[in-house]
């Protein structure tokens, strides 16, 4: 009896110190992430702990811990929630040679409370036998009537199309797009559902022709070990939006050390870590997304995709914007 | 052995309770310990007098609308078929025999087992557009996307269906679990006053089962208003989804508790009917006489309906998605059954285990204090802590950290103040806080469960067993536990398979490097990665069957009478 | 047979064990038998041989000179027109004392019903009770409320 219910005391109150070690709250999945961190502890000796969830609720988490957090690291998929992060006050500066030697000025913060560490581009996957590439031009002309019951983009609560939105937003103003938006959603051919992997099925068995999703999901499709992602994946081509205009929209990855971070060194050592060469071919050969260090060299499909013109937008609009544009879907009807 | 010494222990301390006055120290603190259970409760509904007019202003105008009529669409349709396909097996199984009926009788259960959100996922995986059903359609028959119409499985409708699909059980468990209690002699007295078997069963089983019913019933709706992962996935905007865009999308608390509070009226509306309903009549045991069930063997074609009834539920909720994933999960296992996984199944199991045996404990304490005293404040705050169940797990998970982070941050400074010691995070982050999140969440299960089954019992039968010298201690260990045995069993299941299968709050409140087979099949499922998320998924089902035997086994066999 | 009830050569076994072996005996048109036979003999299974709650081994029962049951025969319990008070009166504790005596009335409209429920009332002095439920009432009334019940749809036989 006594030894059970030590045993439960244990379990529930496992929080033993370790030697070297920093703990990561990530929005990135584990699977995504977790390889690096590995890689991470083996080359250098320090212990990675990861959890892993939406980065929401981990700036929730962040506010509410205060100065007790655990947390050394925030890991999110997206720079409004970066920006809405620094904003909170929950990150610190971070003065590092190697992160500013190496991430271009318009994927870090400007105060250096965040960085973005990969990115990748919202673009335009479509149906050949249905569509003629050059009919396609930018996001702007997917308002066009020519497009009615044509389009699958993915739910308004997901952060990709925010930021999408919000990007268009700094670019156009909130009257113009809000005009755009709105008939945008009525040229989609159904109500959102799934994920980007279900907007490409969708383009590929005929349920609409084009579809707005983030590159690395095409990529992954393609490589994919399931016959019908890889066959629904080749029956689309890739298109890169508004080449003739401000470029494709892009986001980033990134992260930033919190302000009551306990491992402070080891925080930056694993940025650090995560911006060497290794690390940036690793986001590029195996989860398909662009390294944000301009020298690493796109292999594979990456590479077969080519070079595009990206929108060189600074990123923390995407964050001053995100309200706007989560109410401007709202007042729309982009569910 | 150690339950022996466990209920030894747990004797005494109510011998304890029993032989102080009414408003002795243990009363004092079991109210604590309820107070403290309800402060989730609290926050969420004190959310109300903080307004944010310009947020509602918005909300109004554009989704506030979808939100009840989708949510009131769910709870109509659900409530509507999980009645259906709980309470007709239910009676059927328990007073007749038919092919297959002593194997149908637990196995109807199958489907508790699965999360609605995974049931939802296979479905949409075979029968989606995309799907293997519909691209063979399409090429055996050359018709292209729009020249067919197919039931869309992600939409209002099918949500409808998967929830029910799901959740029947909980009606199912409760009404059969009646029926079994019930007398038998009532049911002969019937059939002498001229009732055919549908007679008896309409004017007397049912109405006397109906306590029980309504109490499935409002699990039901409850865990239906609550649900996340499959009207998300649906592309289904109900209050729940509202909840977390707000929260998130608008990254405002207070507006998202304010719609929580909305969702928590809908439940305090029904739940009043419901009590007010049960008020009037005091469903004691109507004789103490029990002979034993005789099952009546049914012709052949009554047989074959009885059959196919208490079948299809079967079929459609376990039979059919289990076998969508068990083929994915062939084609996955050889990589997925790695170290991780078995971390991950000794995590699930041993989190589910520990909350459902905590949840017991604390629900039986309840349920007597309420029963031995009829004090208002009781009553009132063991009301106020089923609220938890129809709060959204991320909301409850919110409504948890903020109090423990605010007394760990105080301590914190309490310590570092006098004795410049710094404590950190004592309690945030640890387990503890996700199995206090768990019990707000899940008491209302094992509450409402045990409530039903002390209300059958007598007073008298106490006051019998009085007069012949027996304590209240020996009362409770001789008397009420083995006619309410099936029915705390049915509570400790419940709740273990709930904590199994729960998902939102888990992902906020577990601690670092601690995962469950629910966060994993989510994650995998989100990421379109349904093949791998196959195993995981069917280990929560796995796991959840051996209850589900066990329940229905002590069911038959803690009914008095029974040979 | 004029009998209300014959048995003929009744036999019945449970589960292996023989309860009741080789009984014959007939009952009157009109009239009041006693059963009487120390604890265990088998007097509440031979009552519910005739109710038809069991089913024979061997040998036959008749009712008002109709076969009720027979090996390989059995009217179902609803069909016999028989009135039993069961040891614990067992009332449907969710109807009032009124709901509970007319439950068995083939015709449960209120104009109908009244006639017989107003007489039954009478003859066993339940005026003051008629909305109440079981649970609110005592011993000796609840044994009232069971008998007019038993007796509210005029059964052949009464036990």
């Amino acid at each position: 009896m006594k030894k059970t219910l030590t045993i439960i005391i244990f379990l529930i109150f496992q929080q033993l110190p370790n030697a070297a070690e920093v703990n990561v709250y990530s929005a990135r999945k584990e699977t995504l992430i977790k390889p690096l961190l590995d890689q991470f502890t083996r080359d250098t000796g320090i212990e990675a702990n990861l959890v892993t969830g939406k980065a929401d609720t981990f700036i929730k988490r962040l506010e509410i811990e205060g100065k007790n957090t655990p947390a050394d690291i925030l890991l999110t998929v997206d720079a409004a929630r970066l920006v809405r992060a620094k904003e909170k006050g929950l990150f610190q500066e971070v003065i590092s040679d190697v992160l500013n030697k190496v991430i271009p000025n318009y994927f870090r913060d400007i105060d250096n409370h965040w960085f973005g560490l990969s990115f990748r581009s919202r673009v335009i996957v479509f149906a050949p036998d249905r569509v003629n590439k050059g009919e396609l031009i930018d996001y702007l002309d997917l308002a066009n009537s020519k497009w009615k019951g044509r389009i699958c983009v993915r739910s308004s609560s997901n952060i990709y199309n925010q930021s999408l939105v919000a990007s268009m937003i700094a670019h156009h103003g909130i009257n113009k797009i809000e005009i755009w938006a709105s008939r945008l959603v009525e040229n989609f051919a159904r109500p959102s559902k799934g994920g980007d992997r279900d907007q490409i099925k969708a383009v590929a068995i005929g349920v609409c022709d084009i579809a707005l999703v983030n590159n690395y999901y095409l990529a992954g499709m393609l490589e994919s070990s399931q016959e019908y992602e890889t066959y629904a994946a080749k029956k689309v081509k890739l298109f890169w939006p508004d080449q003739n205009g401000h470029g494709a929209h892009v986001n980033i990855s990134g992260a930033g050390v919190t302000k009551y971070a306990k491992n402070k060194e080891e925080a930056i050592q694993l940025l650090e870590y995560l911006v060497t060469d290794k690390a940036q071919q690793w986001y590029s050969d195996i989860n398909y997304e662009y390294a944000v260090n301009p020298e690493i060299k796109n292999t594979a499909i990456l590479g077969k995709w080519g070079v595009f013109k990206y929108d060189d937008l600074n990123l923390s609009l995407l964050g001053r914007y995100n309200r706007d544009a989560v109410l401007l879907m709202d007042r729309v009807g982009w569910k | 052995m150690i339950f022996k010494n466990f209920s030894k222990s747990f004797y005494s301390l109510l011998n304890l309770n029993f032989s102080l006055l009414k408003f002795s120290r243990l009363n004092l603190t079991l109210i604590l310990l309820a107070l403290f259970f309800c402060i989730p409760v609290v926050i969420v509904c004190g959310s109300l007098f903080f307004p944010a007019k310009d947020i509602w202003t918005h909300l109004i105008d554009t989704v506030l609308t979808d939100y009840i009529f989708n949510s009131l669409a769910l709870l109509i349709g659900v409530g509507f078929f999980s009645l259906l396909l709980g309470v007709i097996p239910a009676w059927l199984v328990t007073m007749y025999q038919f092919p297959m009926s002593r194997y149908l009788e637990w196995a109807i259960l199958l489907p508790m087992s699965m999360p609605a959100y995974i049931i939802a996922y296979s479905y949409t995986g075979t029968f989606d557009a995309a799907g293997p059903v519909q691209t063979m359609m399409r090429e055996l028959t050359g018709w292209e996307y729009n020249d067919y119409w197919f039931p869309e499985v992600r939409s209002l409708g099918g949500a409808i269906a998967m929830l029910s699909l799901v959740l029947y059980p909980y009606v199912y468990l409760l009404a059969r679990a009646s029926f079994i209690e019930q007398s038998i002699c009532v049911l002969e007295v019937s059939r002498t006053l001229g009732c055919s078997a549908m007679d008896a069963f309409r004017r007397v089983a049912l109405p006397l089962a109906r306590p029980a019913i309504i109490v499935g019933l409002s699990l039901v709706l409850m865990e239906t208003l609550a649900d996340y992962g499959t009207v998300q996935y649906f592309g289904v905007s109900a209050f729940t989804t509202g909840i977390f865009r707000t929260w998130f999308g608008m990254d405002n608390s207070l507006v998202a508790a304010q719609l929580s509070a909305i969702l928590l009226l809908f439940v305090v509306v029904f739940l009043y009917l419901e009590r007010r309903s049960r008020k009037q009549l005091a469903f004691h045991h109507t004789s103490n006489r029990y002979s034993p069930l005789l099952k009546q063997k049914l012709k052949s074609s009554s047989a074959f309906f009885a059959f196919v009834i208490c079948f299809a539920p079967l079929l459609f909720g376990f039979i059919l998605p289990a076998s969508f994933l068990g083929e994915w999960a062939i084609s996955t296992y050889s990589e997925a059954l790695d170290i991780d996984f078995y971390i991950l199944l000794l995590n699930s199991l041993s989190l589910a285990f520990i909350t459902a045996l905590l949840a017991l404990v604390i629900a039986l304490f309840l349920g007597y204090m309420n029963r031995n005293s009829h004090l208002f404040i009781n009553r009132f705050l063991v009301r106020f802590i089923s609220l938890g169940y129809a709060i959204p797990g991320t909301v409850i998970a919110v409504g948890v950290l903020i109090p423990f982070a605010w007394f760990d941050n105080r301590l914190d400074e309490f310590l570092t103040l006098h004795f410049n010691f710094s404590s950190g995070l004592l309690i945030s982050g640890t387990l503890f806080i996700l199995i206090f999140a768990y019990l707000v969440r899940f008491l209302a299960v094992s509450i409402n469960t045990v409530e039903a089954a002390l209300e059958k019992i007598k007073p008298e039968m106490d006051e019998v067993a009085k007069t012949a010298g027996m304590s209240h201690v020996n009362i409770m260990r001789r008397i009420h536990i083995p006619i309410m045995r099936g029915s705390l069993l049915t509570a400790l299941l419940l709740v273990f398979v709930d904590v199994l299968k729960e998902l939102p709050a888990t992902l906020i409140l577990r601690p670092f490097n601690f995962n469950t087979l629910a966060v994993r099949t989510f994650e995998l499922a989100n990421e379109e990665r349904l093949a791998e998320a196959a195993v995981p998924a069917l280990a929560i089902v796995i796991a959840g069957i051996i209850p589900v035997i066990m329940i229905s086994n002590s069911i038959s066999r803690s009914r008095p009478g029974y040979e | 047979m004029n009998n209300a009830i014959e048995i003929k050569e009744l036999s019945l076994s449970i589960e292996g064990r023989s309860i009741l072996e080789n009984i014959s005996f007939g009952l009157g048109e009109i009239g009041i038998a006693c059963l009487l036979g120390p604890s265990g003999c088998g007097k509440t299974s031979l009552l519910r041989c005739i109710a038809g709650f069991e089913e024979l081994n061997n040998g036959e029962v008749w009712i008002k000179g109709v076969i009720a049951s027979k090996p390989n025969h059995h009217l179902p319990v609803e069909q016999r027109n028989i009135g039993m008070v069961f040891q614990d009166y067992v009332l449907f504790p969710h109807m009032s004392v009124t709901e509970n005596i007319i439950f068995g009335l083939k015709d449960q409209r209120v104009a109908r019903t009244k006639e017989r429920l107003d007489e039954l009332i009478e003859l066993f002095a339940l005026e003051k009770h008629t909305k109440k439920y079981p649970h609110q009432l005592s011993g000796g009334q609840q044994q009232r409320v069971a008998l007019a019940r038993a007796m509210a749809p005029r059964p052949g036989v009464f036990c």
